[in-house]
Order: structure tokens, then sequence, then C-alpha cells
């Protein structure tokens, strides 16, 4: 896959858990997975703000293009 | 709620048609190896079904009629029972789903397969037919349309599902 989800990578940079921050941003540790694991087909931007919002960040500290 | 009472009702006659068609499948069979001992009883196979001049014109022209037959009754139950499969296995909550699509498919192609059948029956039973002027039971053929709609409604279902699944993984 082109997008590299590095979300594991601020997670651990914020030490913070995957449990904590999909209830931070109300959405189920099941599609926190999907999202980090790269299945998810698409983010919704209200979800990315969420994120950035919970970790301090950007989203491009989140979200890296990769030429394959 | 009114769609859900609806499909109880398609199911309640799709079991009666398939039920109905396979006793008309085996009433068939069974009159025909009684009639290899007592070819009267070809003037009556099922629901008054004459096959007597056939019977009399050639025996092994007459079984290949009733295999036809037989085959269509058996096909069309076959499709029959896949529509039931189909109805128990829709939930109108979430209608788009693999099996229901394969159902779909598997019904659109049975469908063009009878018509295919009933062309060859019908072909068959018209050569020997009109050469002897004999009487003639053919078979409704007008199934590939029905068979093609099928098939493109079973198109629209598996964009569906993909759109689904697409949907489900937007996060």
């Amino acid at each position: 896959m082109a997008i590299i989800v590095n979300l594991d990578v601020m997670l651990a940079k914020r030490k913070m858990k995957s449990k904590d921050l999909a209830e931070t941003i109300g959405i189920t540790t099941a599609n926190l997975s999907i999202l980090k694991s790269g299945k998810a087909k698409a983010v919704r931007f209200s979800t990315l703000e969420a994120i950035c919002k919970a970790l301090e960040c950007q989203p491009s500290d989140i979200l890296e293009y990769v030429n394959d | 709620m009114k769609t859900e009472k609806l499909l109880k009702v398609m199911k309640f006659f799709s079991w009666f048609a398939f039920i109905g068609l396979m006793i008309k499948a085996g009433g068939i069979l069974v009159t025909y190896l009684l009639s290899i001992e007592n070819p009267g009883i070809s003037k009556n196979l099922y629901d008054g079904m004459n096959l007597f001049e056939y019977r009399n014109y050639s025996f092994t022209q007459y079984s290949f009629i009733i295999s036809y037959k037989i085959l269509l009754f058996a096909a069309e139950a076959y499709i029959a029972f896949l529509v039931i499969k189909l109805l128990r296995k829709l939930n109108i909550k979430h209608p788009f789903n693999m099996e229901v699509q394969k159902l779909m498919q598997q019904i659109s192609k049975g469908v063009f397969y009878l018509w295919i059948l009933a062309i060859v029956h019908n072909t068959h039973m018209q050569l020997i037919g009109t050469k002897h002027n004999f009487k003639m039971d053919l078979f409704s053929s007008d199934f590939v349309f029905l068979s093609v709609i099928l098939f493109i409604f079973a198109q629209i279902v598996k964009r569906g599902i993909e759109i689904q699944s697409e949907n489900d993984l937007t996060i």
C-alpha cells in the first residue's frame, strides 16, 4: 500500500495506549486497529482531526506516502 | 414490516412450487417406467400429457422426450429450491452479502440452462412432430430475458457489496 499509517509511532512518542486514543476520539478499538493495520479504505477528516488533536500532531505525522 | 410479510408469503409459494415440481418430475418418471410395459399409459403420463404417438413411433425418441421433460421439471424445482435458499438468507437490514449475490448468479445460470434445455426439447419434438403430424406438447422458452435481468441484478448486488465493504472500512 502506498499510504502508510504511522499511528503506532505517534502513540509510542506520546506514550498513549490505543484504548485511550480510541476513547478520546470516539471510535471503537476494533476500528482503530483497522486504521493502524492499514486495512482501512478511507479516513474521515473528522477522525483525522480528532487524532491530530488528541496526539497534538499534524496529519503528515500520521500518514506517509511511499512510492512502491 | 410489509416487505418481511411479503418475503414470508413468497417463501411459502416457493416451497409450494418446489414440492409441486418435484411431484411433477417424479410423476412423469413413474408413469414412464410403467409405460415401458404398458404403452397405453403414455396416453396420459401426467396431467393429460399424451405422448402415445411418439411411443408408437420410436421408443428411443419417446425416452429422449421423457428425459427432457423430467430434466426440465427437475431444473425448475432446483431453481425454486435456490429461491427458497435466497429468501432464507435474505436479511432486509443487511441485504447486500456475498451469499445472496452468489445465489442470484446461480439462479440466473439455472434459468439460462433451463432455456437451453427447453429449446432443445422443443426443437426435438417439432422435428419429429411436424414430420409425422403428431400432437405437440411444447415447453415455454421465454426465459432468456429473465436470465439476463437476474444476472444484471446479481452484478448490481455485487457492486453494492463492494460499496458496503468500502463504507465499513471507512474510519
